[in-house]
């Protein structure tokens, strides 16, 4: 088996702290892990609660983005999770028996990381590993939380465990308890989208067959006519199969092995392979493309599928939920320890929700258009990828792998380019920093990133030494200053979460101090170093 | 005495030869995939035309099948 889930032990009830929590981030998840160890990193204590017994079980959310690598190196994974992981580049898409295209997603020059799979079981291993080992959050397993009662004082939480009931009260609650989770129903907020009704029947298999690995999409293949299947590679030699399912089709029905394993042999067949491999789960999966309307109510916010749900056709659900984890810690390490107004949460919301909503309008593209979910898309379809036997129509038509990170232009944090003149687009403020070795022996412009603020200075550094944050001092004419597009006398203000939040072509300590002040958003005393 | 319509000001030109190509293209069409040809045309017709003129035709020809 590719991961030995053991039964986690039950932390004594006496030994939980019930008064003194600061942050209590309920699932223990991997975006609840990460928020916990972002919060970690900037000194924050946590307590989270898992109902669960053991590490989650399925290959799950197994696809992570460049940018969900660039932030598990700054919680201190990365390299495990590199070294067990698989990275991938390669996409081909058939139609019927023949390919009709094939894409390369390979990173961009000077990005260290890949499109990286690996199971969501490994990934909550090696973050809860991780924070164990930081010494500032105890981490509960056996611990259901069943009521949340929030006033603007804080959080009051009953819990219980097989040993019995307590209640606990926190600052501040993260719920990260996913798309059924508690916490969403006690606050009385809801998700607003669209739910799809088209099924899809996931299996995992293992499966030694040495394919080339990348995402394989399957339209209308003989063996399921109009309909579609991914397929996509995962570490320890597992693939993942998505199959969806005709409409008249029953999915409890469809989720017997005898139909199951049918699939499977059909697909092999197809693929011109033997069909050896074992069966290790099946589930059923629906679309849904939804929100919360807002991600921080008060002294409550939600993270990862708590927040939202996303389609999973692009890997982008827990991708989304890493971004949460990382926005949000630092801003609520922030607040927390009273260097930030509790105003800097709402841009927690504006930002993330921006992102969300944005990546929810190009994924109802691309799901509708695996999907079918009506007689005109499905004429279309089949016209663009019957023509694509010949031509090349398909193209990146509805490919969300092709679409590059969210920038938040309109973060209120942001301090506007006004004045500034004659900056080129990329690197605004709200976007992310480019990475690039730096160092000898490879080492990276986001190794040198820390939780703190980041002036990246094209002049003499020294002379914003006084300031709360860290600087670090570049040649104009270096790899770095062109990525930024960089004169003498440049400089970038760079959040904890890696986005610029001003820029100037010459700026002042006072300039660069008052666009701290905006990004801290705050009554700020004084920025932890 | 000839009565104009609306649209006859709007210059919609269509040739003699395209209207006997197109017609004849469709019968050639076996019934059961002439919605399957008639869509791949207009993805091969719409495909680098000006951007907007694929909507504008599906407003008209939309108006013109209500009418």
């Amino acid at each position: 088996m590719y991961f030995n889930w053991q039964t986690l032990p039950l932390q004594p009830l006496a030994s939980l702290d019930k008064a003194s929590a600061e942050v209590v981030i309920v699932g223990a998840g991997p975006v609840g892990l990460a928020t916990a160890l972002g919060l970690a990193r900037e000194g924050v204590r946590t307590t989270v609660l898992e109902a669960r017994d053991t590490i989650s079980k399925g290959s799950r959310a197994l696809a992570m983005s460049r940018r969900s690598m660039q932030i598990l190196d700054q919680l201190g994974v990365g390299a495990r999770v590199l070294e067990k992981s698989l990275t991938w580049s390669a996409g081909w898409t058939f139609y019927g028996r023949q390919e009709v295209h094939s894409m390369n997603i390979a990173s961009p020059p000077h990005e260290k990381h890949g499109q990286t799979n690996l199971q969501q079981c490994w990934m909550e291993q090696l973050l809860l590993d991780e924070l164990l080992a930081s010494g500032l959050s105890d981490v509960r397993y056996q611990h259901t939380v069943t009521q949340i009662e929030a006033s603007d004082e804080g959080v009051r939480l009953s819990v219980s465990t097989p040993e019995g009931a307590c209640t606990l009260d926190a600052a501040y609650l993260v719920a990260a308890d996913g798309p059924r989770g508690l916490t969403r129903r006690c606050m009385g907020v809801d998700y607003e989208g669209t739910s799809y009704s088209q099924r899809f029947v996931i299996n995992d298999i293992l499966c030694k067959e040495p394919l080339p690995e990348g995402r394989r999409l399957f339209f209308s293949p003989p063996y399921l006519p109009g309909k579609t299947v991914l397929m996509h590679k995962a570490p320890f030699d597992m693939w993942r199969l998505d199959f969806q399912l005709m409409d008249d089709q029953d999915a409890e029905t469809e989720m017997q092995p005898e139909q199951v394993h049918a699939r499977i042999r059909a697909h092999f067949e197809l693929m011109g392979i033997e069909p050896n491999y074992e069966l290790v789960l099946t589930s059923v999966y629906k679309a849904n493309a939804v929100s919360l309307p807002t991600y921080n109510t008060g002294r409550v916010l939600f993270a990862g599928d708590a927040a939202h749900q996303v389609p999973i056709f692009g890997g982008r659900g827990v991708n989304h939920g890493y971004e949460d984890a990382h926005n949000l810690a630092w801003k609520l390490a922030r607040v927390v320890q009273g260097v930030s107004d509790p105003q800097l949460l709402d841009s927690y919301t504006q930002e993330r929700r921006g992102a969300l909503l944005a990546t929810l309008a190009e994924l109802t593209r691309t799901t509708i258009f695996i999907t079918t979910p009506s007689p005109g898309i499905a004429l279309v379809r089949e016209a663009i990828l019957s023509l694509s036997l010949s031509e090349n129509f398909l193209g990146n038509l509805f490919d969300p792998y092709a679409t590059p990170p969210h920038d938040c232009t309109d973060s209120p944090l942001n301090t506007a380019d006004v004045g500034n003149g004659d900056f080129g687009p990329a690197c605004r403020p709200g976007a992310l920093v480019p990475d690039a070795v730096v160092g000898a022996a490879g080492e990276r412009l986001y190794d040198r990133f820390g939780p703190q603020f980041t002036l990246i200075a094209f002049t003499d550094a020294a002379r914003f030494a006084a300031l709360p944050l860290q600087v670090l001092g570049f040649e104009a004419d270096s790899t770095v200053g062109r990525l930024f597009d960089a004169r003498p006398g440049t400089c970038y203000l760079v959040r904890p979460d890696n986005r610029v939040a001003a820029r100037w072509r010459e700026a002042t300590p006072e300039q660069v101090d008052e666009a701290l002040n905006i990004a801290l958003c705050a009554a700020r005393t004084e920025e932890l170093q | 005495m000839n009565t104009t319509t609306d649209n006859v000001s709007s210059s919609a030109t269509f040739a003699e030869r395209d209207f006997v190509a197109l017609a004849g293209a469709i019968d050639q069409v076996p019934a059961p995939q002439r919605e399957l040809f008639l869509t791949k045309l207009v993805i091969l017709l719409a495909a680098g035309a000006p951007a907007g003129l694929l909507a504008d035709r599906l407003e008209r020809a939309g108006r013109h099948l209500s009418g």
